[in-house]
């Protein structure tokens, strides 16, 4: 029999983090949810292989994503609406600036999407989610790269905060314009 | 809109984070266990019913070898959890001319499957010096005679089992249950 107290604590401190990282690649809460949870129930399964991993949460980070990735290709149209109406009217709305940051991420492709959330939310280096998506590390920093393009005009700065000349000179604009 | 992005995705994480609505961990579990009975349960009816589909054709098989089905000499098949025995082992004895009342007999001496084995690997090598002459009688009273219960030893004498018969029967590998439920019919 697995341990279960192993798993629980598992869940608990891991679960809810994922579905935050899961909703960011695919952009529908209710499907991360989904994804994620199924995740944690194939884990169990698996349970006493799977708490002998180093990184148990990339696992279940990567089944949750590739459940994501086909249960997104095949009901998307179908279930879309539906989540959306009923999820709309219980939780609290994203503000405008996330809104615009859904949008813009769901304008992307999803390979870049996924690499995008790996580097800036988990933080992962190249190598990492090349190990992590299978993919080598030249393609990894491309589709950061094209990423990052793609999504410049749609959200704010990214990495680097503004620097202070360009904070100067705006301050400088304010100061004429007052004058 | 100063933020970073990396700001920005982990607010929108953030939010997923706080308005998730996940099962506990008992709930998960319990899902987990279930379906894993479900698969289990699923497969052992799909077992069950080879093994039923094969136990038709077994009474067929033993009393007239030779006639088996058309599927019964493709694969060996699932292992059998019961005492029917499947189309494959229906098959392997039937061709080698094992009667039901030869593997009974077996069977009642107490005969595990392991020394059924271990019999039939001793028999090919002793087949490889002189393969016509040789009997069960011989193997009995020679080669195999230390390994042998005097029940065995007399089952074997008794019933005449050829060499190509103990091959046939650990060929089929007839489970303990098989052999249980042969001793018994």
């Amino acid at each position: 029999m697995p341990k279960a107290d192993d798993f629980d604590e598992f869940y608990a401190t891991t679960s809810r983090r994922l579905v935050g990282q899961l909703f960011a690649m695919t952009g529908d809460l209710t499907e991360a949810e989904d994804a994620v949870q199924e995740a944690y129930i194939r884990a169990w399964q698996r349970w006493p292989r799977i708490r002998g991993y180093q990184d148990r949460e990339a696992w279940i980070r990567t089944v949750a994503y590739r459940i994501s990735v086909n249960a997104w290709s095949k009901a998307r149209n179908r279930l879309t609406a539906h989540h959306r109406a009923s999820r709309h009217a219980e939780q609290p709305e994203l503000s405008p600036d996330l809104l615009t940051l859904v949008s813009a991420l769901r304008k992307i492709p999803e390979p870049q999407r996924r690499v995008i959330v790996l580097h800036h939310l988990v933080g992962l280096s190249i190598e990492e989610i090349a190990a992590e998506t299978g993919a080598p590390a030249g393609t990894v920093k491309a589709r950061l790269a094209r990423g990052r393009k793609a999504l410049a005009p749609l959200v704010s700065d990214f990495d680097e905060p503004p620097s202070p000349r360009i904070h100067l000179a705006e301050q400088n604009r304010e100061t004429i314009a007052r004058a | 809109m100063h933020d970073s992005l990396r700001t920005q995705l982990s607010e929108l994480a953030g939010y997923a984070s706080a308005n998730a609505r996940l099962d506990t961990p008992a709930a998960v579990r319990r899902h987990g266990t279930r379906r894993g009975w479900r698969r289990r349960g699923g497969a052992a009816l799909l077992g069950a019913g080879v093994v039923a589909g094969a136990g038709v054709g077994v009474g067929a098989g033993i009393a007239h070898p030779g006639v088996t089905g058309p599927d019964a000499t493709r694969a060996p098949g699932p292992r059998a959890s019961s005492a029917q025995l499947t189309a494959y082992q229906t098959t392997v004895l039937a061709k080698a001319h094992v009667t039901k009342a030869q593997v009974a007999a077996l069977a009642k001496s107490g005969l595990t499957t392991g020394q059924i084995s271990t019999l039939a690997t001793a028999t090919a090598q002793l087949t490889q010096q002189d393969k016509k002459a040789l009997t069960t009688a011989r193997i009995a009273a020679g080669y195999l005679a230390r390994y042998l219960t005097p029940a065995e030893r007399t089952a074997l004498l008794h019933d005449g089992l050829k060499a190509t018969q103990i091959a046939a029967l650990a060929k089929a590998h007839l489970s303990a249950a098989q052999l249980a439920a042969l001793a018994a019919g």
